[in-house]
């Protein structure tokens, strides 16, 4: 599935539950995505990025401005339109969406439904199909022993992996991720990231990621783009982001700057749920 | 149709390959597929499940008949009075009968309850307060299991048609339900306050009134009100066998198939159990 | 003010709590008044001593073999009732809970006003009642009884289920949502997964319940245990119908034990 091309311009957008008064979550947001590209959104807590996702995500509507994927602005098509191009997406929710008691076979097989028919999609619940694609996924991952184990026996570290895992199997030329490697510890993030990025451009996607841990993102990806407080900081090549750049983006939050070789701020964690728990209505 | 040879053939990959690919818990599911299968057939067989019973002429006739007499309901003031009054009747002997019950229940629980045991304040609770304790509750499980339907029918029997029987049977099983709950509303409740008035010498009675009492009122109450709200249901049930309220008029009406006056009674059931629920909520918030 | 002076106390006219208290304590009275209770009649001698009596001939069960294979099959038959009403409910309800929920925040939810007046009747008329009811149509018998349980359990299991569908983790269901999945779908892969050991639990519980209700449904002509009491109670057969009582206990007891069991099992 050839990558999706993104633009925002002149997005304004705020959470469902916020008054018109407020402060908007996204404020004047302009920019672009090539297709295949792959971009990492870093900035403090509050600064917007889940909401950025979501925007992409046709999941939150602005209230101002357009978001288009594919030269087609998203809230301008119908809605049989509308839910084929969603099908074109994957957006991994940073606590996996994974009910506690499925397996992890059928949780990723859930991923694929946008491709399924019907009489496929019930079938796969009775008995699953495509499990040699599926032990594939899980084998990226490093967890292709947990095929038939239930979700809630796993950890946290194996069920953020396998929220991730369920990118391979969608039909998706745009991905979507909210902090990857939130519950990892740092060799398994690393892995993470580069099994996503490997990936990622095999299949040509797009790929826009939220993260935490900066120095991941400057080091691993092309692009990097800085959001504090729903704006723009900077939007620059991950090279090019000095630390001046971070201690302006970052100011007053710089106990947040967590490092992939350190262990991660239990602080940042809470807050990047609590990030989540306003943000998806 | 190519999709569907992959998947044939997606089959015949498994049925040969890598062990690990094959769904460990297929033939477990197909097994109790089949089990409770042989469990529901006989089941249904059992229950003379024949949907198609309805459909019989003789029987469509008569529910045809039945069901258009719901409309109108009957509505004349002779009959509205009646049912005004059997329903008030419903409502004192569903009162009636939860009082008894917590009379009777507050002593069995104060009696079974651990939590003003003297003899477990030196540590172990000793033989025959255990015992005693223990026969108690036995006594609460058996007042609860049996239905209140049969104690109707068996005190109908013995002192005649009427509230009393009603009223004496939603006493004793209600009786067994309360002190089930009760018990367990203290035995989960705060033991602190109450051990330490019993170490401080207090008697039973007193440790009751001072801490058991006021820990535990509001959920005491809040459950009480609860079965209140289910003993008008239940005075309604019984008026079937005898004991007198809107049931019994709904089953003398029913047995001369007289749709209207069903129809009738069966709204002013469902108003008088919304009303119930209305009062309990009142009630409740208010001892907030 | 002076320390001494005693506050207002806590029962005093003004409080809604002493209102509440003048209600209960109204309606006690007006209860036990109006009532035409006859006590000086249920506890003159003469009846405690028949109420001895009977309880005495209770005591006594009949356990001759021929009896004892008839009290069996009715066992059986007051079993199979509750089982099937309760399993009809299980599935009736589930189908009914659907419509009568709110998917996600922002569903219209079309059908949720008149399918939850829908499951508010069921549930609202007894068991019994519908028995009755169902008896005219369908004649004597443990099928009225069966769909009578089933019918009052769909109401009770339905809105349950609707409430747990409605306030279930969204976030498999969100997931899914954001890829475009109908809504169906999103429902058998995500919300289902999640709500569904909590949906067994209750469909267990209530048939603790069903197993009680089954027993006496037989009395106004529902089969079963309920039928042979009323029949050998009608005849004063006491010896009988204290086998029939004892069976229903057991029965209850057996019901109450696999229950608990089934919801241990399923919560591991």
């Amino acid at each position: 599935m050839p990558g999706l091309r993104v633009e925002l311009a002149g997005v304004i957008a705020r959470h469902p539950a916020a008054s018109s008064q407020s402060r908007p979550a996204i404020d004047q947001l302009s920019l672009k995505i090539a297709p295949g590209e792959h971009v990492a959104i870093i900035g403090p807590s509050g600064a917007g990025k889940t909401t950025f996702l979501q925007l992409l995500a046709a999941a939150l509507k602005p209230s101002q401005g357009t978001v288009s994927l594919d030269d087609q602005s998203v809230w301008s098509l119908s809605t049989k339109n509308l839910q084929r191009q969603r099908g074109r997406l994957f957006y991994a929710l940073q606590s996996p969406p994974l009910p506690p008691r499925q397996r992890v076979i059928v949780s990723l097989l859930a991923a694929k439904l946008p491709a399924l028919s019907l009489w496929r999609s019930v079938q796969n619940l009775v008995y699953p199909q495509y499990v040699e694609e599926v032990a594939q996924a899980l084998s990226q991952f490093d967890l292709q022993d947990k095929l038939w184990e239930r979700v809630d026996r796993l950890s946290g570290g194996e069920r953020q992996r396998v929220g991730l895992a369920r990118a391979l199997l969608a039909p998706a030329g745009l991905w979507l991720v909210d902090e990857p490697l939130s519950a990892l510890d740092p060799t398994r993030a690393r892995q993470a990231i580069a099994t996503l990025l490997r990936e990622a451009r095999a299949r040509e996607v797009t790929l826009v990621t939220t993260l935490h841990q900066v120095n991941v993102a400057t080091a691993e990806f092309p692009r990097v783009i800085g959001l504090r407080d729903g704006k723009l900081v900077f939007d620059l090549p991950g090279h090019a982001v000095t630390a001046e750049h971070l201690a302006e983006l970052y100011a007053q939050f710089e106990y947040e700057l967590a490092q992939v070789d350190g262990p991660v701020a239990l602080e940042d964690v809470a807050l990047a749920k609590r990030e989540i728990r306003v943000g998806c209505a | 149709m190519l999709r569907w040879l992959n998947g044939r053939s997606e089959l015949a990959v498994l049925k040969s390959n890598d062990p690990a690919l094959r769904d460990p818990a297929w033939l477990r599911r197909v097994f109790w597929f089949v089990v409770a299968c042989l469990i529901v057939w006989p089941a249904l067989v059992t229950t003379e499940f024949r949907p198609w019973v309805f459909f019989e002429t003789e029987n469509l006739k008569v529910t045809v008949r039945f069901l258009a007499e719901f409309f109108p309901p009957a509505l004349s003031p002779e009959f509205l009075q009646l049912v005004a009054r059997e329903a008030w009747r419903t409502v004192a002997i569903a009162t009636a009968g939860t009082f008894l019950a917590l009379l009777l229940a507050i002593p069995l629980t104060l009696l079974s309850t651990t939590v003003l045991s003297v003899s477990s304040l030196s540590g172990r609770m000793q033989a025959l307060p255990f015992v005693l304790r223990q026969l108690i509750r036995w006594l609460l499980i058996l007042m609860r299991s049996v239905p209140e339907l049969i104690w109707a029918l068996v005190f109908v029997r013995v002192v005649g048609l009427g509230p009393a029987a009603g009223v004496l049977a939603i006493g004793l099983t209600y009786a067994g339900m309360l002190g089930k709950v009760y018990g367990e509303i203290l035995e989960s409740g705060e033991r602190e306050p109450a051990t330490a008035l019993l170490r401080n010498g207090a008697g039973r009675l007193q440790t009751f009134f001072y801490s058991v009492l006021p820990g535990n009122a509001t959920e005491l109450t809040s459950y009480t009100i609860y079965r209140w709200e289910c003993a008008i249901r239940a005075s309604t049930v019984l008026g079937f066998v005898g004991a007198g309220g809107l049931g019994q008029q709904m089953d003398n009406s029913m047995r001369m198939f007289n749709g209207s006056e069903v129809a009738t009674m069966l709204i002013v059931f469902i108003l008088l159990v919304g009303l119930a629920d209305l009062v309990s909520t009142w009630m409740r918030r208010a001892l907030q | 003010m002076n320390p001494l002076t005693r506050p207002k106390h806590w029962l005093r006219p003004d409080s809604t709590v002493f209102w509440v208290l003048i209600a209960t304590v109204t309606l006690i009275v007006l209860s036990f008044w109006t009532l035409d209770l006859q006590l000086s009649r249920v506890l003159s001698f003469d009846s405690l001593k028949r109420m001895g009596k009977f309880l005495g001939e209770l005591l006594s069960p009949n356990l001759e073999p021929v009896f004892l294979s008839k009290l069996w099959r009715a066992s059986l038959e007051t079993l199979a009732m509750s089982a099937v009403g309760t399993l009809l409910a299980t599935i009736f309800g589930l189908l009914l809970a659907v419509p009568a929920s709110r998917s996600y925040v922002g569903d219209p939810a079309r059908w949720r006003f008149l399918t939850r007046l829908l499951l508010n009747a069921l549930r609202a008329i007894p068991e019994l009642v519908w028995a009755a009811l169902l008896l005219i149509s369908a004649g004597l018998g443990p099928f009225a009884g069966t769909l009578a349980l089933g019918l009052h359990t769909t109401g009770v299991l339905g809105r349950l289920f609707a409430e747990s569908i409605e306030n279930a983790p969204q976030n498999a269901a969100t997931a899914l949502r954001v890829q475009g999945v109908g809504e169906g779908r999103v429902f058998l892969y995500a919300t289902l997964p999640t709500v569904s050991p909590q949906l067994m639990s209750y469909s267990l519980y209530r048939w603790e319940n069903n197993i009680r209700a089954a027993a006496v449904l037989g009395v106004v002509g529902g089969g079963g245990l309920g039928q042979m009491l009323s029949f050998h109670m009608g005849l004063f057969q006491m010896q009988e119908t204290s086998s029939v009582l004892a069976a229903m206990i057991l029965l209850v007891i057996l019901v109450d034990t696999l229950s608990y069991f089934a919801r241990r099992l399923l919560s591991r």
